[in-house]
């Protein structure tokens, strides 16, 4: 029977004031459900569903569910705090009937024990069908077969059990120490007490600047996302604990300033709203940041993924030029001179003749490409000088003839021996010449204006090195100039490659078995003369890349509903807690001669106060974010940023509506609470 | 022409689950003259706080008419309600129902911040008052960090500040030590001799022994009153609790 004085306690407490625990637990819930629905896509048995950038998915979810358990750490901390503070009164009065604080503390740790045990079991619960409704649309968007059975991963399930257990506990062990540490009275009064300015105020706001700007800095001048991924989401770390410094002392600020101004705070409709505000200050910047923070990860993730989406058609046409694409690497620079290709394209006409093939040609470019280290102007290619974490100086640099260049974009252009046009990408190349630089050769050349800003077809040569496309007159030249010495490097290499792509008129012809007809015609015609050769089928591709992007498409829109739903029951627990804290209040004001207009215009006022400043920071967080996102793209073989700009753009839109709207509906949700007060 | 009339008033209580019905007023009739100060007392249960709700517009009544002024209250809007009551009612409970988001001073402008004063009129308004409640002082804090007294001082400051035609005051001093509730009662009598209206609800004979008049109640109707007249508070007291004894062995009045 005494044993079970406490939990009875404790349950008695989580009965009386369920209006404050309920949202708490769902909170909680919906925390643990979707760090456990991130863990199950991020495992292998999800990810190898994906036909491509699995290892890179697999580290971007994992290292997600890591941002997330420190998300979820800060968030829940604070929720809980402040609903320690409400509970404080109770444990003050128990406190005052003879109840020890090592009582206090017992009591406190079986309702922790009972919160987190139901919130760890529900939010798995929970977890395991979203990650079920997740698995079965990913499937289908990859055209594979759907199993109804579920399952249930261990090791996604452990992770989540052991991060939340560790932020229960903390969380436990904070509130243990809190009420530890005050005397009766003032539990008592903590409810009624309005929150205090953090001690050293302006230092939290400055602190979290610098970190903050560390993370921008950070963000901008990170070159390769891959390499450097760690990095990147120490910045998002960053970016969450600068977001909670910078608007918990940001309305602390705001708070005072607005009280100050007597003429803005003596309005009926500023008046309850800015005193409730400064009653709740911390808790204030805590929501806001927690919005902000889940609003940057929702636009980022929609963003990219819908870019990703949009731009597959582009990708493929950039990807695949033709509906057959032939690459072929030579041995020797030699191959590449027009005698040579000439010779190999009769051979591959009089193939389609002979299979009554009609294929025209879509794209034919030769080219050389080199790796080497830029130095103003200067790129030195003998890469064994190379340190190897300097990878910021490094370029791809492809060298492509000027009658070759002219034919295929139909351009006539025309250069002296010593000018090249270029066309750099992601790297600014402002010098007015460029030299090539092996050993003791060296080529230099005066630069001149390319007449269009891209070189339309060479988008295959992308890589996430920046690319120098270099077009001189004399190919033959600068190829053999430099393949000895690039070729003797033990680091480097000289790439001879040719692109052929066709476009298949004739119907009935499968372009998978044309592309491999030809190419094993081909291996025998060229005999040792090339290193490697394959064909990309477009029509393959497409299909691969449609499903491949598909699949971001859909884990994205499923991880943004996710998100999203966090933001919802965020501002709906705001919206709660605070209404019924609240409730008692509008009641004495309704006697003192608050009408209902009154109470709806202050609502209002506050919803404007503090309505865009979650906005406003996830848009700047936007901002950073953006140079980052778009060479992560690359990756995915997207190389132009401008369709990210606009979906960033539009989710950004349809996000401030949606917010808008979640915002309304729960502020009349507290309007009815305040509005039932007696 | 009375300040306030009440005429045949009663209020039927309909508990939720329909069945029982609870008559809180009867029949209650009864004037308060401008410038007075009624006691309201009666037996716990007996409907004083129904009543005094229904004059402050708080609550409907089932019957009856309420006039403040040449305003039947019943014909007041929903809307229009509230302002009535922060243009001509003040209040002071029990309960102090202090605000604990704002400061004293805040909670005694609340009712003009609502009806729009700027902060000068306001400002203007609450010195005098507050130098004679000797709240300036404390004026900059939060309810919290004051005394029960101290924080009914800071609620009659509040239902002072506006001015009203009437103050209404459910058992102000019910949560006050001996002290504080002389202290308080001390204040009504001043505030009342300035010409300001007071109806007041108290189980306390001394309480009720300041007042110019004390309305009985019983059974939803105003049973007797009586009149203070010349005679002192201590006279006045005794007649108080001689009616209150009768009054609860349900014998007759002489
Ligand atoms: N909302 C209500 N619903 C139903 N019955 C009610 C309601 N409010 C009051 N009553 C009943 O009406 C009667 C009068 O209640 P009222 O609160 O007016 O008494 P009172 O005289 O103020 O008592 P006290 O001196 O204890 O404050 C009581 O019997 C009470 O139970
Ligand atoms: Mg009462």
């Amino acid at each position: 029977m005494r044993t079970l004085f406490y939990p009875r306690l404790a349950w008695d407490g989580i009965r009386k004031n369920k209006r404050m625990v309920f949202p708490y637990v769902l909170t909680c819930i919906c925390m643990i459900s979707m760090f456990y629905t991130v863990a199950y896509l991020a495992s292998p048995h999800t990810t190898e569903l994906l036909p491509r950038g699995r290892g890179t998915t697999e580290t971007f979810m994992a290292l997600g569910c890591f941002v997330m358990a420190i998300f979820s750490l800060i968030f829940l901390f604070y929720t809980n705090s402040f609903l320690i503070r409400r509970r404080a009164a109770e444990f003050g009065l128990y406190n005052v009937l003879g109840m020890g604080k090592r009582n206090l503390a017992k009591i406190i740790t079986h309702e922790s024990m009972i919160t987190s045990g139901f919130s760890i079991f529900f939010g798995i619960a929970i977890g395991i069908v979203f990650s079920k409704i997740s698995e079965i649309g990913l499937i289908s968007m990859l055209g594979g077969t759907i199993t109804y059975t579920v399952r249930v991963d261990l090791f996604s399930m452990v992770s989540t059990v052991i991060v939340f257990t560790g932020i229960f506990g903390i969380i436990w062990i904070s509130s243990v120490i809190r009420v530890g540490r005050s005397t009766a009275v003032s539990l008592m009064k903590s409810d009624k007490a309005g929150e205090k300015p953090p001690k050293a105020n302006w230092f939290l706001g400055l602190f979290g600047a610098v970190i903050l700007g560390g993370a921008y800095y950070i963000a901008c001048t990170l070159k390769n996302p891959i390499s450097a991924i760690m990095w990147f989401f120490v910045a998002v770390v960053m970016v969450i604990v600068a977001t909670y410094l910078l608007l918990i002392a940001g309305s602390v600020v705001l708070c005072r300033i607005l009280q100050k101004n007597k003429s803005y705070y003596y309005k009926a409709n500023h008046f309850v709203s800015v005193s409730s505000m400064v009653y709740r200050m911390k808790r204030n910047g805590a929501g806001l940041a927690s919005i902000a923070i889940i609003s940057t990860m929702v636009l980022v993730i929609l963003s990219s993924t819908t870019c990703l989406w949009f731009g597959t058609q582009r990708m493929i046409t950039s990807l695949y030029p033709g509906d057959v694409n032939f690459m072929i690497n030579f041995r020797d620079s030699d191959q590449l001179a027009d005698e040579n290709i000439n010779f190999i394209k009769e051979y591959i006409d009089e193939i389609n003749r002979e299979e009554n093939v009609d294929a025209s040609v879509a794209l034919d470019i030769r080219y050389l490409n080199m790796f080497g280290n830029a130095d103003g102007d200067t790129i030195d290619f003998e890469m064994s000088s190379m340190d190897e974490y300097s990878s910021d100086i490094i370029r791809s640099v492809c060298v492509v003839s000027l009658d070759n260049y002219n034919e295929q974009t139909g351009s006539s252009l025309s250069l002296s021996d010593d000018e090249a046009i270029i066309f750099a990408s992601d790297c600014n190349f402002n010098y007015d010449t460029i030299t090539l630089k092996c050993g003791d050769v060296s080529d230099s050349f005066r630069i001149v204006k390319p007449d269009t800003k891209t070189f339309t077809g060479a988008d295959f040569m992308k890589d996430i090195v920046p690319l120098i496309i270099l077009v001189v007159p004399d190919f033959t030249g600068v190829a053999g100039d430099f393949a000895e010495c690039v070729d003797a490097d033990d680091y480097s290499i000289m790439d001879m490659r040719w692109v052929y792509s066709v476009d298949i008129a004739t119907d009935g012809i499968v372009s998978s078995e044309y592309g491999y007809a030809v190419t094993e015609k081909l291996r025998d015609a060229l005999e040792d003369n090339f290193s490697w050769m394959y064909f990309l089928d477009r029509e393959e591709g497409e299909s691969e890349y449609l499903s491949l992007n598909g699949s971001f498409l859909f884990l994205g829109i499923m991880l943004s509903i996710i998100f999203a739903l966090a933001a919802v029951l965020i501002i709906y627990y705001k919206q709660i807690s605070e209404g019924y804290e609240d409730c008692k209040r509008f009641g004495v004001m309704r006697k003192v001669g608050m009408t209902g207009k009154d109470i709806k215009r202050s609502i209002n006022s506050q919803l404007l106060v503090v309505f865009f400043i979650p906005l406003v920071f996830a848009g700047v967080h936007l901002i950073f974010a953006f140079p980052i996102i778009s060479k992560l793209l690359v990756l995915f073989g997207l190389y132009d940023a401008t369709p990210f700009m606009i979906t960033t753009i539009v989710s950004f839109a349809l996000f401030a509506l949606f917010y808008t709207a979640v915002y309304k509906v729960t502020s009349n949700v507290y309007y009815n609470i305040v509005s039932d007060a007696k | 022409m009375s300040l306030l009339e009440v005429k045949n008033l009663k209020k039927v209580y309909k508990t939720r689950f329909g069945g029982q019905e609870v008559e809180a007023l009867k029949d209650v009739n009864f004037t308060v003259e401008s410038g007075e100060y009624v006691a309201i007392m009666g037996e716990s249960g007996s409907g004083k706080t129904t009543l005094l709700n229904i004059l402050a517009a708080l609550d409907k009544a089932t019957a009856g008419k309420v006039i403040l002024q040449n305003m039947d209250l019943s014909g007041i809007s929903d809307k229009a309600v509230a302002t009535f009551r922060r243009d001509n009612l003040g209040f002071v409970f029990q309960e102090f129902n202090l605000l604990d988001t704002f400061t004293l001073e805040d909670n005694i402008y609340l009712p003009l911040v609502l009806a729009g004063n700027s902060y000068k009129t306001m400002k203007g308004k609450l010195d005098p008052i507050a130098d004679k409640l000797g709240i300036t002082s404390l004026l900059k804090k939060y309810p919290y960090e004051v005394s029960g007294g101290q924080k009914q001082r800071a609620a009659v400051a509040r239902a002072l500040i506006t001015d009203p035609k009437i103050i209404l005051a459910d058992e102000p001093t019910g949560a006050l030590d001996s002290k504080s509730s002389d202290e308080l009662l001390k204040l009504f009598g001043e505030v009342n001799e300035m010409g300001q209206t007071i109806l007041m609800v108290t189980h306390s004979a001394k309480a009720a022994s300041c007042a110019g008049r004390v309305l009985f109640i019983k059974d939803g109707e105003v049973y007797h009153q009586i009149y203070r007249g010349d005679t002192t508070n201590e006279l006045f007291y005794q007649k108080i609790t001689e009616t209150l004894t009768v009054l609860t062995r349900g014998g007759n009045i002489a």
